[in-house]
């Protein structure tokens, strides 16, 4: 962003500068006036060196140079003459005896300039004559003029001390300035003139706003690349901590599946420990009651008749208990006979198919064996009553005693014949090569060539309901 | 050296009334835009100069031959003050001049009598500022150049 910026600054500054830098502008301006204005002083100085030349002793003495040189030569021969030291008055009186002054001008009297510089010596002699007590005061001036136009040094002055060589030097000096100053006043009209075309535009201004943008960038890089480093850093971190979450999370999948199969299995466990409930105090009883009930029906017990077997229930740790007299505990295993524990096992099968609530065939191996009389055909009865279909394997001597039971009852009779009783118990030869069952259609009315038996003994099996 | 006082010191430079208007307009204190204009900044430059001009020209005409009638030419006419002539007091250069263009004119007994060389040396200016003024004018420059271009032409041509 500032580095976009500080491009269009500088764009803008080099389309000024295109048309003119401003500051510099004025700089230049500010030096060709300053210029100017030494100049314009350096010609008023050079002005004031001309005019002074105009009374410049140079002037005079080169206007005058033939004239001084004369005058000199006239004090130069009073010189010689020695004429400068003496007296002045008798240095006068010897002018008026003479033509021709020292000067070699006329002292003739009848010659009009010679009269008059006789009268002035004369009027100079009287002068002198009445200012007796100054009487070498003639001689001094003249001396002194002498000396002091020595030094103007008429006779030696040199073409580098003439009038024209410093007019020559002043003038060249003076058109050089005058030069040089419209050279600079051109400069500065030109200048004033490229201020004028140029645009409003604050190049300073332009260069300090590029120099801060300049500054920001710079901070924004710097901030950018401690930024990039921090990201870099907390990417790798990032990636060390999302290592670390996934690691966490597949614990945590591991845990939710365990503690899914523990809520199931505390379901469960309560389920069960419900239907374990239900069992043991609902159910179990329902069983022990019907189970007392088919057990006592197939014994024939009567407590009220006295009957040693009273009473048979599951107990809550569902085992199975029977009662005698007095609700003394009967041993099943030492005080039940073999037809009874047989029974009351069948009422035990029974009562729990019942109280299950489910139609379902019972199927029971000779459940009759062991048995005879009444408690073999109460057993029977009972079975055939209380089953919603029942498949009994009896023996013959299990039908026996029993056979109108069978007859009223039963639906369809099966014998299955094992062919390995023959020749022992079979009559007829099954006339198979390996062992099996044979099946065939007779009951316990009729026999077959496949299930006739010799009489004695008698220890196939027969078919039953 | 010890000098001779300024015989002058107590004569007063002297110029004809008629010629005030060229001592105005030439003669003005320095300032930047009117030294070219008027190049003199004191009167007794401009009557210096004059004496000087009138000097050289009589002395190389005839040797100041004439001279009298230079005096009879001015003679009569109506003078002012100008300056005193202790203005050479910071000047001797110009006291030499003078009493030497005063030798050259009346010879050396001149030196005597600072009237005399006082006398003629307001005749030779008076009779020199008016070429002085006519060198100012001739001419398509500023008056300073005028003149000093004259001036160098005269001081060059012999």
């Amino acid at each position: 962003m500032f580095s976009a910026k500080g491009d269009d600054i500088q764009k803008k500054i080099n389309d000024a500068l295109l048309k003119g830098n401003k500051e510099e502008l004025q700089q230049a301006r500010e030096e060709a006036d300053s210029q100017l204005k030494q100049t314009n002083t350096e010609i008023s100085e050079a002005a004031s060196k001309h005019a002074q030349l105009l009374r410049d002793l140079a002037l005079s003495r080169d206007l005058l140079e033939p004239l001084l040189n004369h005058s000199m030569s006239k004090l130069n021969e009073l010189r010689e003459q020695g004429k400068l030291s003496t007296a002045t008055v008798p240095l006068l009186k010897e002018f008026l005896n003479a033509t021709t002054c020292i000067c070699g001008e006329s002292l003739v009297q009848h010659h009009p300039q010679g009269q008059l510089r006789r009268e002035n010596i004369e009027r100079l002699i009287e002068h002198l004559t009445e200012q007796s007590r100054k009487p070498d005061e003639f001689r001094s001036r003249l001396t002194d003029l002498y000396d002091a136009a020595a030094q103007l040094q008429l006779d030696q002055a040199t073409a580098a001390d003439s009038w024209v060589n410093k007019y020559t030097e002043v003038a060249k000096r003076r058109d050089k300035l005058e030069h040089d100053r419209g050279e600079q006043a051109r400069r500065l009209s030109e200048i004033n003139a490229q201020i004028k075309r140029l645009p409003k535009t604050d190049i300073q201004g332009l260069h300090d706003t590029k120099e801060y943008y300049e500054d920001q960038r710079m901070r924004a890089h710097k901030d950018q690349v401690q930024k990039e480093d921090k990201l870099t850093t907390i990417l790798k971190e990032k990636g060390s901590v999302q290592r670390k979450y996934d690691r966490l999370l597949n614990k945590k999948g591991n845990s939710d599946r365990v503690l899914s199969k523990l809520k199931i299995i505390r379901d469960t466990e309560k389920v069960l420990e419900k239907s374990r409930d239900r069992i043991k105090n609902d159910e179990r009883v329902k069983v022990s009651d019907l189970m007392d009930k088919f057990f006592r029906d197939m014994i024939g017990s009567d407590p009220e008749q006295g009957a040693i077997i009273r009473r048979a229930e599951i107990s809550p740790e569902f085992d199975i208990l029977v009662y005698g007299p007095e609700d003394r505990t009967l041993n099943p295993d030492r005080d039940l006979n073999g037809a009874s524990r047989r029974a009351l096992t069948l009422a035990f099968i029974l009562a729990l198919t019942k109280v299950s609530g489910e139609e379902a065939p019972n199927v029971i191996d000779t459940p009759l064996g062991m048995m005879s009389g009444y408690v073999k055909r109460a057993v029977l009865q009972t079975a055939i009553g209380e089953s919603s279909q029942l498949i009994l394997f009896l023996t013959r001597s299990e039908i026996t005693d029993c056979e109108e039971i069978l007859d009223t009852a039963a639906g369809r009779v099966i014998t299955l014949t094992n062919s390995a009783h023959y020749p022992k118990m079979l009559k007829n030869d099954p006339q198979v090569s390996v062992r099996k069952i044979l099946r065939c259609q007779c009951n316990h009315h009729r026999e077959c060539s496949i299930c006739e038996r010799h009489l004695d003994p008698v220890d196939g099996m027969e078919a039953a309901i | 050296m010890q000098r001779h006082p300024n015989p002058f010191s107590r004569i007063t430079l002297m110029r004809p009334s008629g010629q005030r208007d060229f001592y105005r307009q030439y003669c003005e204190p320095p300032r930047e835009s009117r030294i070219d204009r008027s190049p003199f900044s004191r009167p007794v430059d401009l009557w210096f100069a004059g004496l000087s001009i009138a000097a050289r020209n009589e002395f190389k005409r005839n040797a100041f031959k004439s001279i009298d009638r230079i005096f009879q030419r001015w003679s009569g006419i109506r003078w002012s003050g100008l300056e005193q002539g202790s203005i050479f007091d910071s000047d001797r250069g110009r006291v030499e001049m003078v009493m030497l263009v005063a030798i050259a004119v009346d010879g050396v007994e001149v030196a005597a009598d600072p009237k005399r060389m006082m006398f003629i040396a307001n005749r030779l200016a008076a009779a020199g500022v008016p070429r002085i003024v006519e060198m100012l004018k001739d001419g398509d420059q500023e008056p300073i150049w005028n003149l000093s271009d004259a001036l160098e032409r005269l001081l060059t041509e012999e």
